[in-house]
């Protein structure tokens, strides 16, 4: 296990079994991990690989984030997010796609994503002035979310819960929409 | 190239969100075959219709045989062993069987087996066998740099000849061709090793 304490900056690519990071961590190339955990800035000028990441504090990449389970408090920042399993409690900033198996977002600031491709999206919010999500679009069979302002949803069972502003809803089987909650137009659709 | 909305794809296959965008997220669509396009309901993907229509009924024939891991590593590798031409003529790949008259040796590589389906696209366009040969022996000379650096290409002919190949981003001006065939490399290159290497 590599154990990083205080301020440290790695020129080019790190890759290691298992990292620990408390303080900062500048990588500036690819960072290519098992297991990270980190309490403090990780922050990477390519892509972040790892099969598990655990972790609070801010995790700023420039590129893709490819990961297995991530579970983080705080701030993440990437172009993309690939993954299993996604649990993230604080603000996210993605400039194009999250495509992950399962999605859930404790949403703590104002977060954007473009795109969310997946089987389940998940997101809550207290609700707090600027706790929402923007995303242009959601894609996946179970979404059920809280204070998201989105343009296009697909989905099978959705749920559209309060604090939501959406233009369109593509659903399967179910739709559910909250009182506190905007829904321009919704379409059924009848799969075989 | 005639598209399919994401909404008909799944109207017409039975797929779910979750399969399509899992099957994205293991490489076994490519991301490129999804367009997304501003439509009067914000916005909507489409996808090349043939392409990820022939894409999902192989991933659901192969789908409980193999882990989509494997699957993935198979459209994805690199390096493909050889095969031999008996070998070959079992997969039934080619539409026309006058292309086996092309290899000149025992076995094939991988990449040949490419250039000789891109043969095979425009067997009915070139009927003069020299002019195939010829066209043959040009894709063979530049095989690494077409499978490396393009995901298609499109081959002109006029009059039984083959007048040019161009490439996506190519600036050529073009006259009086009659006709242009567009050949997608990259799925045929995944398709291929679909066919023979599962």
């Amino acid at each position: 296990m590599i154990k990083i304490d205080g301020v440290t900056k790695n020129e080019g690519d790190f890759f290691c079994d298992e990292l620990n990071v408390d303080g900062i961590f500048k990588v500036k190339g690819n960072l290519e991990a098992s297991q990270i955990k980190g309490d403090g800035i990780i922050e990477v000028d390519n892509n972040l690989i790892a099969t598990d990441i655990n972790g609070d504090g801010v995790l700023n990449v420039k590129g893709k984030i490819e990961v297995e389970k991530l579970n983080f408090d705080g701030l993440i920042k990437a172009t993309n997010i690939k993954g299993e399993n996604l649990n993230i409690d604080g603000s996210i900033k993605i400039s194009e796609n999250v495509n992950c198996d399962n999605l859930h977002f404790d949403i703590k600031s104002k977060s954007f994503i473009t795109c969310i491709e997946g089987s389940k999206v998940v997101t809550k919010s207290k609700g707090k002035q600027s706790s929402f999500l923007k995303v242009n679009s959601i894609t996946a069979d179970d979404i059920d979310i809280e204070y998201v302002i989105c343009e296009a949803i697909s989905g099978d069972k959705v749920k559209i819960g309060k604090g939501c502003k959406i233009n369109h809803i593509t659903y399967i089987t179910h739709l559910e929409v909250h009182n506190d909650a905007e829904v321009k137009t919704s379409e059924r659709i009848i799969t075989r | 190239m005639e598209e399919i909305s994401k909404k008909d794809l799944l109207i017409l296959t039975g797929i779910s969100y979750g399969q399509l965008y899992r099957w994205k997220r293991k490489g076994l669509i490519p991301e490129e075959w999804f367009i997304k396009r501003a439509s009067f309901t914000g916005q909507e993907t489409y996808f090349p219709k043939d392409l990820i229509l022939d894409r999902i009924d192989k991933i659901l024939e192969l789908k409980d045989e193999y882990s989509l891991e494997e699957l993935s590593d198979i459209i994805n590798k690199k390096h493909l062993r050889n095969l031999n031409l008996q070998e070959l003529s079992g997969f039934n790949i080619f539409l026309h069987n006058d292309v086996f008259g092309l290899i000149e040796n025992d076995e094939v590589t991988f990449n040949e087996i490419i250039m000789l389906k891109i043969i095979d696209n425009i067997y009915d366009k070139v009927k003069d066998s020299e002019e195939i040969e010829k066209f043959y022996a040009f894709l063979k000379d530049n095989m690494n740099d077409i499978i490396n650096n393009y995901k298609e290409i499109y081959i002109s002919t006029t009059n039984d000849n083959i007048k040019s190949i161009l490439t996506k981003d190519s600036n050529s001006l073009t006259y009086n061709f009659s006709e242009y065939i567009k050949i997608n490399l990259s799925s045929i290159i995944e398709n291929i090793k679909l066919i023979v290497f599962v």
